[in-house]
């Protein structure tokens, strides 16, 4: 069965009309200003598609790969190139964040696991998986490493080395995808390039009792894409809190409350605009001349006093019925006397009002913090429990939203802060000056295998 | 379509090639339709619109900058065409009867599903990401929210779609 969004175009194509004639015949207006006297806009190489397909020179490296890619073999079992016949493969990525894919006959990408939380950043944008699952392994490689490079994981202003780690087959056209979108870039960043035995490379994906490179593709075909999802899997709920602490922390609670928010804040200003409707009408009660009590004037007690009343107060009454029965409809909250409404009152007409437009804007943490007793009412005014985002989730579920959360958060965060960096436009690299870069490494630390320590080390 | 292939698609049109123009509807339309009736929510309308969409980038290219984002200037073009139809539509205060044609598709279409359990701003965000192959984060910025909101609507458009539809 086709998948919806291929039905969706099919229908669409199947609406959608033809050009009318006039359109098609009407003459297209150009500019009085030549092409040469225009200067085109610098594009941007933010487009993983212009680098892969829109430049020859990762093309024409790849015929001078030889002299920079050093292969070390990890353990017993060194795997050789396999006959004419494609097989399934894997291979590992390592920038810090970490992940591994599972590659089909065709050399397309099956799956991507995160290897470690900082993989979860770049993994939790279900866009991001899907861009990388379906592609050519060097292009997937690619999309992953260009995600790193967008949130500052590896920096393109100064020299930097990620590993290729291949299981099943030397990992060369990927290392070479790889290396050739760095030197687009413009960014000394050494590709270094290892072939693990089955058993090694499972070790490092954490899949368990396979033996063959085969058994190790499948398995990893299947695992979730999630490092933390993997990581709580078989952890018992009283354990979920420490975890948490542990990986999360402050940043954590802040990423949890700024969505939780950012998810409510059109609600709370709605309920907002109804408190005071509310407040309104019963003001509207208190005052009125036909209200049948003398003393206690308000809503509650007029509606539980036995009088008649005039036609223009029943009204009244009627209205401030309809505006608590809808607030209670719509926010489970109910209004259940005087007392309640006037501390409603004090929140809305004190600073917080203002401290919650503010965070509307912009949220700030400690901003949020310092008024938190405030902001908490708010919230709870309109059935939102806000402080339940600050404590420690306690089922594996809420574990893994406020993980997804946090990692939303993350991204943004990182993606902002290192968008002018990523931006910048430089001049590519040549193979001349990739080779004397992979020549200082070497006279400076020994081996690439030692710069790859070092890096990982700092 | 790549970004680069709209932008050279562009190019060519701002130099008079018509046959760059019918390539560029060709691979376009889907998208701006469904960009459209977001807004409107009448086939009718979008129908129109489209057609004064690419008229416009006919008779505009020469204020399209070469290298810049060529699908969000043909979006640009078809959100000002269709706020400015709901515009006058709100004016013209319609009448019920013209109001009250609002669009059935087939019980069991995608189009169905989408209009019966997606509000307009899910509609808009899954015909950005599915047609345009726009990033959560870039259609984030286009319609000023976070990308954390765009990507749980999304999300929760595509489970009431799913359900609608009784997929797995």
């Amino acid at each position: 069965m086709k998948s919806w969004k291929s039905r969706w175009k099919s229908e669409l194509d199947g609406r959608i009309p033809e050009l009318k004639a006039e359109v098609l015949n009407a003459p297209i207006v150009t500019a009085s200003i030549s092409e040469k006297e225009k200067s085109p806009v610098k594009r941007e190489k933010t487009s993983i598609f212009s680098m892969i397909f829109g430049t020859n020179k990762g093309r024409a490296f790849a015929a001078a790969l030889a002299a920079v890619i050093i292969t070390a073999c990890v353990g017993a079992g060194l795997l050789l190139r396999p006959d004419s016949k494609p097989q399934v493969s894997a291979f590992a990525l390592e920038i810090n964040p970490k992940a591994m894919f599972s590659v089909d006959e065709d050399g397309v990408v099956t799956n991507v696991i995160a290897l470690n939380a900082d993989a979860d950043v770049i993994l939790a944008n279900d866009e991001c998986v899907s861009t990388i699952v379906g592609r050519k392994s060097e292009d997937a490689a690619r999309m992953f490493v260009d995600c790193a490079a967008r949130l500052g994981y590896v920096n393109l202003a100064a020299e930097d080395a990620v590993k290729v780690t291949g299981c099943g087959v030397e990992p060369v056209a990927v290392a070479e995808a790889v290396k050739s979108y760095f030197m687009d870039k413009g960014s000394y960043v050494l590709v270094l390039t290892e072939s693990a035995s089955v058993q090694n490379f499972c070790d490092l994906g954490g899949i368990l009792d396979c033996n063959t490179v085969a058994e190790a593709v499948e398995a990893l075909k299947n695992k979730a894409v999630s490092f933390s999802k993997r990581e709580v899997e078989s952890l018992a709920d009283a354990d979920l809190a420490q975890l948490y602490e542990e990986r999360f922390g402050d940043d954590g609670r802040r990423a949890s409350v700024m969505q939780y928010f950012a998810s409510c804040k059109q609600t709370v200003e709605k309920g907002r605009q109804d408190l005071l409707k509310i407040i309104e009408k019963n003001d509207e009660i208190e005052s009125h001349g036909d209200n049948p009590n003398i003393l206690f004037k308000d809503y509650w007690s007029v509606a539980m006093s036995s009088g008649d009343y005039t036609e223009e107060f029943a009204l009244l009454m009627s209205q401030m019925d309809e505006l608590l029965n809808n607030y209670k409809n719509e926010y489970g909250v109910e209004i259940d006397g005087v007392e309640h409404l006037q501390a409603i009152g004090s929140t809305l007409t004190s600073e917080i009002a203002g401290v919650i437009e503010v965070l509307t804007e912009k949220f700030d943490f400690e901003t949020f913090i310092t008024h938190l007793e405030g902001i908490v009412r708010m919230f709870e005014y309109v059935g939102k429990d806000i402080a339940a985002a600050l404590e420690a989730p306690s089922t594996v579920e809420e574990y893994l939203n406020r993980a997804e959360q946090f990692f939303l958060c993350r991204y943004d965060e990182m993606a902002d802060a290192y968008a002018e960096e990523y931006g910048k436009v430089r001049e590519s690299i040549s193979q001349s000056e990739y080779d004397r870069y992979i020549n200082n490494v070497i006279e400076k630390y020994g081996s690439v295998e030692e710069y790859w320590q070092a890096k990982k080390n700092n | 379509m790549t970004r680069a292939e709209t932008d050279r698609l562009l190019q060519r049109i701002s130099h008079g090639d018509n046959a760059a123009f019918e390539e560029l509807y060709v691979k376009t339309r889907r998208g701006v339709y469904a960009f459209l009736y977001t807004y409107v929510q009448r086939s009718a309308d979008a129908e129109d619109l489209m057609q004064t969409v690419y008229l416009k980038v006919k008779t505009n290219i020469s204020q399209y900058r070469h290298g810049t984002n060529g699908s969000a200037w043909i979006l640009q073009i078809a959100k000002n065409l269709a706020l400015n139809e709901l515009k006058k539509s709100s004016r013209l205060q319609l009448s019920d009867e013209v109001i009250g044609s609002i669009d059935t598709f087939e019980y069991g279409t995608v189009s169905d599903a989408m209009r019966r359990t997606l509000s307009e701003e899910e509609q808009r965000i899954i015909t950005l990401h599915v047609l345009w192959g726009y990033r959560h984060r870039e259609i984030a910025d286009m319609l000023g929210c976070p990308t954390g909101t765009v990507t749980s609507k999304y999300k929760r458009a595509i489970k009431k779609m799913k359900e609608a539809l009784k997929e797995d």
